[in-house]
């Protein structure tokens, strides 16, 4: 029975946000009257109109101007100002929300799941995408659903996305991340690819085939191996091996990966010994076209100068949750100033966060965070720059320069704990301050020349199954009878 | 001396082998020794009670002879509603023969959903949270707290830290008091033995499991230290299982429970605590009360309040079991190290020797009932 509404104008402004009621000095808007059909029916009220309040804030309310609403509201109106009716009313308005947050909240949506959806049949043929719980078309399963397109094979691909169509494939049916439709596919699926997790407390049923490509392999502790987790509740403990025991299938691109990440995560299912889909293009070169389309889409058709990528890893805030805004550990402006010329620079924060590049370097520094898949970019950069982050063993098969930059590589591994230490494995130098970073920066050759065997020792010890032939040999080892059944 | 009180001490119950009821005991018995009429009351009975004297100084009254079966369904809501009426009018008639200036302590929440529904007129209601906030945040116990302590007329952390969190968190009563120092050491540790030791129950939530990879890291380097695991519980199997497959078996005892604590801490150099959660442990008190420099997780505010890193103890990030194993290293190697950390923490510990903690107390419980009084006026 909210009869009245304010107007308030909320700006956003970086991470300042205003909120103020909006005023108005005249009376004119109180010829704004809308019919409308409130929630209780017309029988409640059928208009809303514009009134000035008192105070001269701008505000609307519902009026019964016809029968029944000019009747029934007033008596209304009159029953819950009465004690009883105040009581009554506030319980109908909380039941009410309780129960449209049970109906549509993610523990119901996950019992039906369970009780329900996986009892209706399975759908031969479907494939259930997801990267990155949704954020983006990228990484392994982009390249696992593009090869099944080129081939043509008769699957049917499901893309699950988290807040936004934009950057998905438009021939592939999409489904909103956490919506009825993604749990009925989820529960329908003849096959789930994807490189995290899908949502924790799904059963996943035995027709369904679960490959689980993952994103990375680890130089920081994953799982189990990482502190907060080691340290977290049994309840924690319990709902991770259940994630993990539902994985049929485990991709790895070295013995590395089943030593570290396969232990870690818990992972029970057999290993799939055939390198990263998303890293055939790197041992392939890729494709030309799609390199020099993705060049033109940043500005870059023409340029001559050497492409820098910077691509750390993300940071945790004290929570041990993604900070929101990424902001460099290094000077951008001495970067345009020293290397403006001869070098362009391409900032890749982690896809949890947003880098924010001061609008004066633009041309000279781009923010590539957008860019759902950053396989294009490390076949378009010419040397990476990273500190901890799993593009290491993907770039190096690229075998170009490459620059570890790690101001609090002695916190980091505190902190988060490492595999293996950098210092000694790294493919390139390791630099700890700005000044090193930018002398390294100086004579790329040189950092490409001095780590050549470097780089052939970390490929060899990391990457030994990226060869260039993973997504052949996963399209063929799962999805070329076609249809099962 | 402070004007001599009724206390009544309200616990889930009174007669289980735990930490709660050991502070419970013990506090009581302090009051006791200030002239103070202290009543520990339990709300039911524990399932294996536990011995903790005879004739002891104060009064013990238990609420409910039978526990109460869990709280399912509507029927058996209703009839747990009867009960909490019963043994509140229980209470009631109990806090009615206190004399005026009389005060209630509610040391659990579960138990305060008695004192609430009790009559408490003119006498301050004391609730206690004996875990750290972020425990607390986790359980259910969490919204009860917030329900049955807000008008409370304090709710006592067990540290600053958590006081804080509370306050944070809209319950502006909160206020940090420890508990007391409840060993009175006659020996000291002389660190000589080549023991690291940990004494606590075999569970999840201790941490062995942690504390037996951060062994295995430095173990081998050691082969004259020997990881001693006082105590049982449900993990028991499980972590003998572990110290087999980590290798490290040999060099890890499991010497089960024991009583003899001044045994167990003098006879070994360092104390590890491994704990995933913890409130203001009691064991890391009693080890530094012994002489033993800890290496501890810092998984509760309690920890830090407790040790100062690098001067009377090592604290590494919860669940870093790779700087966990450096900081029992380091103490490994050092001899002089040990010793001077263990001196500091000797020293150190004295800050919560009875007489100072019951100080604290008697402070508090004149803060509040004069609150009570200018209320009562108002």
């Amino acid at each position: 029975m909210d009869q009245t509404w304010g107007l308030w104008l909320r700006v956003d402004a970086g991470d300042a946000t205003v909120s103020v009621r909006v005023t108005s000095p005249w009376t004119a808007h109180e010829d704004v009257v809308v019919p409308i059909r409130p929630r209780l029916t017309r029988v409640v009220g059928d208009h809303l109109e514009a009134y000035v309040a008192d105070s001269g804030e701008l505000a609307f309310r519902i009026v019964g101007r016809r029968f029944p609403a000019r009747t029934v509201l007033p008596l209304l109106r009159g029953l819950v100002r009465t004690n009883l009716g105040v009581e009554v009313w506030r319980f109908l308005i909380r039941a009410e929300k309780m129960l449209v947050k049970r109906l549509t909240g993610r523990a119901t949506k996950i019992m039906i799941f369970n009780r329900v959806l996986v009892r209706l049949p399975v759908k031969k043929g479907t494939v259930v995408f997801e990267s990155h719980l949704g954020a983006q078309y990228s990484d392994n399963p982009k390249y696992i659903y593009r090869e099944l397109r080129e081939r043509g094979t008769p699957h049917r691909a499901i893309w699950s996305y988290s807040t936004s169509k934009q950057g998905f494939p438009a021939e592939a049916t999409l489904v909103r991340r956490g919506s009825w439709a993604y749990y009925r596919a989820l529960a329908r699926a003849e096959y789930w690819v994807d490189n995290q997790g899908f949502p924790a407390g799904l059963t996943k049923r035995r027709q369904t085939t679960y490959i689980q490509t993952w994103h990375g392999s680890a130089y920081k502790r994953m799982g189990f191996d990482e502190p907060s987790v080691k340290q977290s509740t049994w309840a924690e403990h319990v709902r991770r091996r259940q994630m993990a025991d539902r994985f049929d299938h485990f991709l790895v691109r070295s013995e590395h990966d089943v030593r570290t990440l396969a232990t870690g995560l818990g992972v029970t299912a057999p290993m799939t010994r055939a390198g990263y889909p998303r890293n055939d293009p790197l041992v392939n070169g890729g494709d030309p076209e799609e390199t020099a389309a993705l060049r033109k889409s940043l500005g870059l058709a023409d340029d001559t100068r050497t492409v820098v990528l910077y691509a750390p890893t993300f940071r945790a805030d004290e929570n041990d949750r993604p900070a929101p805004r990424f902001s460099s550990p290094f000077d951008l402006e001495r970067f345009a100033r020293e290397f403006g010329d001869s070098h362009v620079l391409l900032v890749r924060s982690h896809y949890l966060s947003t880098a924010v590049v001061p609008p004066g370097l633009r041309g000279t520094v781009i923010d590539v965070g957008g860019v759902h898949d950053v396989t294009p970019l490390l076949l378009l950069a010419d040397a990476l720059v990273t500190d901890y982050s799993s593009v290491m063993f993907d770039y190096a098969l690229r075998d170009r320069p490459m620059i570890f930059y790690t101001p609090d590589l002695d916190e980091y591994i505190l902190r988060r704990g490492t595999y293996f230490d950098l210092a000694e494995q790294a493919p390139g130098p390791v630099v700890r301050d700005e000044d090193g970073l930018f002398a390294a920066l100086t004579d790329l050759d040189r950092v490409h020349r001095d780590h050549a065997d470097r780089r052939r020792r970390f490929v060899e010890r990391f990457g030994e199954y990226d060869t260039g032939t993973a997504v052949k040999a996963i399209v063929e080892r799962f999805f070329s009878g076609g249809p099962r059944g | 001396m402070a004007e001599a009180r009724d206390i009544f001490i309200v616990c889930n119950n009174v007669d289980e082998l735990g930490g709660l009821q050991r502070w419970a005991h013990h506090i009581a018995r302090l009051f006791t020794e200030r002239e103070h009429r202290v009543h520990l009351v339990g709300v039911t009975r524990a399932d294996r009670a536990h011995d903790y004297g005879e004739n002891p100084p104060y009064a013990v009254t238990v609420l409910h002879e039978r526990r109460p079966r869990p709280r399912r369904g509507a029927a058996s809501r209703l009839a747990h509603r009867a009960m909490v009426r019963r043994g509140a009018a229980r209470l009631s008639a109990l806090f009615r023969t206190a004399a005026p200036g009389g005060i209630v302590i509610a040391a659990q929440v579960w138990a305060m959903e008695w004192v609430a529904c009790a009559d408490t007129a003119g006498m301050p209601v004391i609730g206690m949270s004996h875990e750290s906030y972020a425990a607390t945040r986790q359980s259910s116990r969490y919204r009860r707290v917030k329900r049955y302590f807000a008008r409370a007329d304090r709710l006592l952390a067990l540290t600053q830290a958590d006081a804080d969190a509370w306050a944070f968190d809209d319950m502006s009563n909160a206020a940090a008091m420890p508990n007391p120092l409840h060993v009175e050491p006659a020996a000291v540790s002389p660190r000589t033995d080549p023991v690291v030791v940990r004494l606590g129950r075999l569970s999840f939530e201790k941490g062995q499991d942690m504390l037996l990879e951060a062994w295995s890291e430095i173990a081998l380097r050691y082969p004259s230290w020997r990881l001693r695991l006082y105590g049982s519980g449900p993990e028991e199997d499980a972590l003998r299982r572990r110290a087999a497959e980590l290798g490290v078996a040999a060099s890890v005892e499991f010497p089960g429970p024991t009583s003899d604590l001044e045994g167990a801490l003098t006879g070994a150099s360092i104390f590890a605590l491994s704990s995933r959660e913890e409130g203001f442990p009691m064991s890391i008190i009693e080890a530094m009360a012994y002489g033993l420099p800890t290496v501890a997780f810092d998984c509760a505010p309690g920890v830090r309040e407790l040790l100062t890193d690098g001067h009377d103890g090592l604290v590494a990030t919860p669940g870093n079991v790779t700087a966990f194993a450096a900081a029992l290293e380091r103490l490994m190697d050092d001899e002089h190290l040990r010793d001077s950390f263990g001196e500091a923490a000797r020293a150190s510990v004295r800050r919560y020797a009875p007489d100072i903690v019951v100080d604290r107390w008697e402070r508090t419980f004149t803060l509040v009932t004069e609150r009570a009084d200018r209320t009562s006026v108002d």
